[in-house]
């Protein structure tokens, strides 16, 4: 799933496949290099082996949700720094709250959002 | 009523005048006796005197000079003197005896010359006893009894001043000196009369006296008796009916006299049948007011029965304070909720009976209460809240009302209900939308991105497909559209979003949303013009809510103008409020339809026909959004000719809440 070379790496952590493939389309379409997790706990492991510029996570998930991971991330060294863009459809103030606790770059809600609204906000990220 | 005791009283006025006149009586019974015995004792002495005197000078002194020794007793000059005297003596009856007497060597006793006395049996027995002998000649006389005797020698004429007593019995005595031609006293004549007799004429003057007396003391008791009997009854009378009249007014005096007493009797009588006939229409009056005060009574109890039948069949608990904060009323509910019966709510503090907890758990201090908020800032007050007391803690919704009456606070009413079951419904329905809008939007964001990825690469397609793929483009949108619309509008209902509170430059705001709103406005060739303060305006409340208010109207005024029509927006401040204007020129809201557009999912007839994809919801979300942020917004409007939405926002800022979702 690891596209290899020097480009920009982002990590899209989502249960839907169909999202997954999109946007990871988009993404390399946009040249960047793209990593791919289906739950939190493989978001997580993925995180820690290949060290992306930015993770998109969402929060509804099986096994271990966005919050979960990030959580975990944070407690990471490397994770503590990483910028996460909480990427979901989920608009409860409450978890967002919270992942503002935990430290997010920005929160969007998908359906509001173009792909390439994203890819272009990731860029800005990445720019600082 | 006390009985007045008249008999006492008319025993002690018996008693005074009585003893009054006995005092006066007495008084002049014994003047009269002095002066009259002192009369008798003086006509005594004057008789005395005057026989005295002429007995002095009818004896001749030279023959009574002869008259030395026993011997001479029996010669004329002494026989002359004695039948002189004697013929005195029968001269003034009620003369004892008339002698004369002569000086010896001892100074106290006098010798007789002759007396008019013959020896005589007064006491009958046969005899001559020794104080019936008459007295002799040269007998000697004791005079110290008798003390006026010696000063007869002194040339005076006199009487003794008392009866005094010697043998022959008791007498009251008068003097005179008989004087030779030298002037000397050579003996005196003495005059008797005999002390019984004044005795006893003084004895019957004072039995007499004390008769008259004695008859004054059995009969004035007796004529005072009957004559207060006379004065008094009338008062008795009076009196009696007086006191009696209190518990029978149809007392009356029967007194049939032509005086004060009679005159007091009529009057009092007239008056007695003039309070009768008072004291009787007044009973009837106050029969009748009785009646009526029952009738009001039984009234208002049927009144307070149904009052309370009414209050307690509430659904609501109702807790009612008096302006000092004590609860006056609490219905059925009210006990239920609070697990406490009323008569023991009454009377006390709320704060004595129940502790009050926000929505988020926080006990509020006793100014922070609703009902003590409502009672000092004489405004309505309601939330949720919680109800925290000693078994339990429960959700209320409280509505707190102040009671006012012309200007005076009188109280304020609390009504609550228990919320439990709502909240439930709440949360649940919360985690059913959260839901059905996360699981609405995911299809719709994988439509949106997929058209997305197609229309970028749309090269090969016919304009059908791409006509195809812009429709489904767009159909994804308002899907989105609506769900967040539906979304929103759910929070809002539920009282369930967020307002932050930050410091927003509400002109530079308002230029953002113009410049994110131009691309919409160009379709239609629409002019956008605008007003704003020189200054920003700072305002201290939630960008997104107020970016919603700016994007909904401006996107309304967009939609609905002619084309190469004109949209206004003005912004300024005009303390106390901040002042969002947003005009259009286009089709105006119709007279018919003024009144509705505020409702959820109402779209008016025009507006479909402009725009048939609107959701009916943007203008609610609005205004229930301002008037969370205690601010109003209403509008003028004229069909075809355009609509001008005004809102306008308190500057102090808006309320921070907190929330479970914002509103996106």
């Amino acid at each position: 799933m690891t596209n290899s070379g020097n480009q920009k790496k982002i990590l899209i952590v989502d249960d839907e496949e169909d999202m997954r493939e999109i946007l990871s389309d988009k993404f390399l379409t946009c040249g960047f290099s793209v990593v791919l997790a289906k739950d939190g706990e493989e978001g997580l492991r993925m995180a820690l082996e290949s060290h992306p510029l930015v993770i998109l996570l969402d929060i509804a998930m099986p096994k271990m949700d966005g919050l979960q991971m990030l959580e975990k991330l944070r407690h990471d060294e490397w994770g503590n720094n990483v910028p996460v863009v909480l990427l979901t459809n989920i608009s409860d103030m409450q978890k967002i709250d919270e992942a503002q606790k935990l430290g997010i770059q920005e929160y969007m809600l998908k359906a509001e959002w173009k792909m390439a609204q994203i890819v272009d906000r990731v860029k800005e990220i990445i720019n600082k | 009523m006390k009985k007045i005791k008249i008999i006492s009283f008319k025993t002690k006025l018996i008693l005074t005048l009585e003893l009054l006149v006995i005092i006066i009586l007495t008084t002049l019974g014994i003047l009269t006796y002095n002066i009259r015995q002192s009369l008798i004792r003086q006509v005594s002495e004057t008789k005395l005197l005057a026989i005295a005197s002429s007995t002095a000078a009818v004896i001749d002194s030279e023959k009574l000079s002869s008259v030395q020794t026993e011997v001479d007793t029996t010669g004329d000059s002494y026989r002359e003197i004695r039948q002189t005297l004697k013929k005195i003596k029968t001269a003034n009856p009620g003369i004892d005896d008339v002698y004369l007497m002569k000086k010896t060597v001892y100074k106290n006793i006098l010798k007789f010359i002759v007396s008019a006395s013959d020896a005589e049996d007064k006491n009958g027995n046969g005899s001559i006893e020794e104080n019936e002998q008459g007295a002799f000649f040269e007998e000697e006389y004791e005079i110290s009894a008798f003390p006026e005797m010696a000063n007869v020698f002194n040339n005076v004429v006199t009487t003794d001043k008392k009866i005094s007593c010697d043998k022959w019995g008791c007498w009251l005595s008068g003097y005179a000196p008989i004087i030779d031609k030298n002037g000397a006293v050579i003996a005196i004549v003495g005059v008797d009369i005999p002390g019984e007799e004044i005795i006893s004429y003084e004895k019957e003057m004072r039995k007499a006296l004390l008769e008259i007396l004695g008859t004054i003391f059995i009969l004035f008791p007796l004529f005072l008796f009957f004559y207060l009997q006379y004065i008094l009854r009338p008062i008795s009378k009076i009196t009696k009916s007086i006191s009696e009249f209190g518990g029978n007014l149809k007392t009356r005096i029967n007194l049939n006299r032509d005086d004060e007493f009679g005159l007091i009797a009529k009057t009092f009588n007239q008056m007695a049948l003039d309070l009768e006939i008072l004291y009787t229409q007044m009973e009837k009056r106050v029969d009748y007011k009785t009646k009526e005060l029952a009738e009001i009574a039984k009234r208002a109890l049927e009144e307070k029965a149904k009052e309370e039948a009414f209050l307690d069949s509430v659904g609501e608990g109702m807790i009612a304070i008096d302006k000092e904060g004590k609860v006056i009323m609490a219905n059925k509910q009210a006990e239920n909720i609070l697990g406490k019966l009323s008569e023991n709510m009454l009377g006390k503090r709320t704060d004595e009976i129940y502790n009050v907890e926000d929505e988020f758990g926080k006990k509020l201090l006793k100014g922070e209460r609703p009902l003590q908020k409502a009672l000092f800032e004489k405004r309505k007050i309601s939330g949720k809240y919680y109800c925290v007391h000693a078994v339990s803690k429960i959700p209320v919704f409280i509505t707190a009302s102040p009671v006012i009456c012309s200007d005076e606070i009188l109280g304020a009413i609390l009504v609550f209900r228990d919320i439990t079951r709502e909240n439930e419904i709440d949360k649940a329905k919360t985690e059913f939308v959260s839901l059905a809008s996360h699981q609405l939007r995911t299809p719709l964001s994988i439509i949106s991105w997929h058209s997305e990825a197609l229309s970028e690469d749309r090269e090969g397609f016919s304009e059908k497909q791409k006509t195809y793929l812009e429709k489904i483009s767009h159909a994804t949108k308002r899907m989105v559209d609506l769900v967040r619309a539906l979304l929103n509008t759910t929070r809002l209902e539920m009282g369930t979003f967020s307002i932050d509170e930050k410091e927003v430059d509400l002109v530079k705001l308002a230029e953002d949303i113009l410049e994110d709103i131009k691309p919409l406005s160009l379709i239609q060739n629409i002019s956008l013009e605008k007003k704003f303060s020189d200054k920003a305006i700072i305002f201290k409340g939630d960008p997104q809510l107020l970016a919603m208010i700016f994007q909904n109207l401006l996107a309304n005024a967009i939609k609905y103008s002619k084309r190469d029509g004109k949209v206004f927006l003005e912004v300024i401040k005009k303390s106390p409020n901040i002042i969002i204007k947003v005009a259009d020129q286009g089709i105006g809201i119709t007279e018919k339809q003024k009144a509705e557009i505020f409702t959820r999912f109402f779209r008016a007839d025009n507006a479909k026909e402009k725009d048939a994809e609107g959701t009916g919801l943007g203008l609610y979300i609005i205004k229930t959004i301002v008037e969370n942020l205690s601010g109003t917004i209403f509008f003028d409007s004229a069909e075809n000719k355009g609509t001008t939405f005004t809102i306008t926002l308190p500057e102090v800022g808006m309320p921070k809440k907190e929330g479970t979702r914002k509103l996106i």
